[in-house]
């Protein structure tokens, strides 16, 4: 099997299975002010298939259970809850996505306490899959937010019902960029490989997230979020190992009968990476900068319960945006264009495909995909 | 990464698929009906006298000088992990003239509570009421739950002539 990846058109088929069953009845058997146990879940399944020019099969494709994951949570009483996530990547990697106690101190304010979502960006807070059009989430949140982004901490999170705003504000252990003399920040990935996950996470600072949404503007629910720390280290004493994090976000989303449309603006300032690229021999970034926006017309609208979505969107994103001492990577300057279809049933079940045109600044090609997705959501 | 079975999971998940029937009355907390009673005297500022009707003990007629002014009815639905409390005023004619949700208790889907989201209801039809990013379950469940209710109190209405 040889593998001719730069000359050819390759054809990628993501047969993304998103089923998202919403069973409304379920949910109203389960839950009621008596029922403490509470279960729920998401899956999304993946076919890839490579085409040569003649857009013929000629190596051997791939079908995944990308992810499936479990909502376990129980009300110990009107003020404490325990939710959790529990999710199987690819059928054999086992993670916690979320596992925290939430304390109710007041009726529009909880504390909660554990490991959560980061929030930064819409997907990493929503992300099931029938929720976003596109098979596989935006590039953007996966390497500039990075997504699924989940760490231990503490927190507050509540509502202001007049002024219509959602706020969130947590200390929480940040990325690990250093692990026994191995980098984990990298130029191409940026901060991604350095998420800990709750898993053993190593704490030399605690860092500081928050998000502010606003929602009271009819049709539009608009977001900023910021994280603010330095990432951890295995070598305690050395701040060489370390680099400080100053991240921003801003994002929109907007429907208004058949018409929706989406946009994020998410960018990342590290310091000290002249430092520490020095003693890792990584090359990473000093600025990670990302953002898309996405537009969609439901052609079902007014005929139909079910909805059949065409999109477009237009990602940027460059974890080269900025080098301290070195010059950028052109190849990390990355652009993905997306035209696709989400066919959503029942609003808990999700067919889509999507045509991706794939670029960047060191290439003068764009590389192509066809993914097929399906998404599951109850 | 850890080789595990799912079945003891998916074990769980098929357990709690099968449907439990809950025959009991819910019950509105204090503070609900606190909440309930205040956003009624606002609205009507008159005296009036409630007393449920027969369907369900949370669902009122209210009655001033011997005459209908409207019904007030106190519900529950599902938002995403939780149960939230709303209450609907209807007219005489059983035309929808108030929805507050009195106790949203989740982290997601609080954007319902929103009033200007809530005044859709009272000019457009369920269907058309618009959706809101972010709280996708919330708004399906309300939509349903407003839906129904007024479908059981034009027939409970229809009933009683």
């Amino acid at each position: 099997m040889t593998m001719k990846l730069k000359s050819q058109l390759i054809m990628v088929l993501t047969l993304g299975f998103s089923i998202s069953l919403f069973a409304q009845n379920t949910a109203e058997n389960i839950l009621g002010s008596d029922e403490k146990l509470i279960i729920g879940g998401y899956g999304q399944i993946d076919g890839n298939f490579n085409l040569d020019d003649d857009n013929k099969m000629n190596s051997n494709g791939k079908l995944d259970v990308h992810r499936l994951v479990t909502f376990l949570g129980y009300k110990f009483n009107d003020k404490i809850t325990f939710v959790s996530e529990v999710e199987y990547e690819h059928i054999v990697e086992l993670y916690v996505e979320q596992a925290f106690l939430d304390y109710k101190i007041k009726d529009n304010m909880s504390l909660q306490a554990g490991l959560m979502l980061i929030p930064m960006g819409i997907q990493n807070l929503y992300h099931e899959p029938p929720t976003f059009n596109g098979v596989e989430r935006t590039n953007v949140d996966k390497y500039i937010v990075p997504t699924t982004w989940r760490e231990i901490g503490v927190g507050l999170s509540g509502r202001l019902d007049e002024q219509s705003l959602n706020y969130q504000l947590m200390v929480v252990n940040g990325p690990l960029g250093y692990d026994n003399g191995v980098a984990k920040f990298s130029g191409s990935k940026g901060i991604r490989s350095g998420r800990q996950k709750g898993a053993e996470a190593i704490v030399s600072d605690f860092d500081f997230a928050g998000r502010v949404s606003y929602y009271g503007m009819l049709g539009w629910n608009f977001g900023a979020s910021f994280y603010q720390g330095n990432s951890e280290t295995t070598d305690f004493e050395a701040d060489s190992t370390q680099v400080g994090m100053t991240m921003m976000g801003i994002d929109a989303r907007y429907n208004n009968g058949a018409f929706q449309a989406r946009g994020q603006y998410t960018f990342a300032d590290l310091e000290n990476t002249d430092e520490y690229n020095a003693k890792t021999s990584s090359d990473v970034g000093s600025k990670l900068l990302g953002y898309y926006i996405e537009a969609g017309y439901n052609l079902l609208e007014g005929k139909s319960e079910n909805e059949l979505i065409a999109f477009a969107r237009y990602e940027n994103y460059n974890t080269h945006e900025e080098t301290d001492g070195f010059d950028a990577n052109l190849a990390y300057d990355r652009t993905d264009k997306t035209f696709g279809l989400t066919y959503k049933l029942n609003q808990g079940a999700a067919f889509k495909a999507d045509y991706q045109l794939k670029g960047n600044e060191a290439s003068p090609e764009e590389t192509k995909h066809f993914n097929l997705g399906v998404a599951v959501w109850f | 990464m850890i080789r595990v079975f799912p079945a003891f999971w998916l074990g769980i998940l098929f357990f709690c698929l099968l449907p439990i029937s809950a025959n009991c009355q819910w019950q509105p907390s204090a503070k609900t009906l606190a909440k309930a009673e205040s956003t009624l005297e606002q609205y009507f500022d008159m005296e009036y006298s409630k007393s449920a009707i027969d369907i369900n003990s949370n669902y009122y007629q209210l009655m001033s000088s011997d005459s209908i002014i409207g019904f007030a009815c106190i519900q529950q639905a599902p938002s995403k992990h939780d149960m939230f409390d709303f209450m609907a005023i209807y007219s005489s004619e059983m035309e929808l003239l108030k929805l507050r949700v009195l106790t949203y208790r989740e982290n997601y889907g609080g954007e319902i509570s929103n009033k200007r989201w809530l005044k859709q209801f009272l000019s457009r039809e369920v269907s058309d009421v618009q959706a809101i990013s972010g709280a996708t379950i919330s708004v399906e469940s309300m939509k349903m739950a407003v839906y129904s209710l007024t479908q059981k109190m034009r027939n409970w209405q229809s009933s009683q002539l």
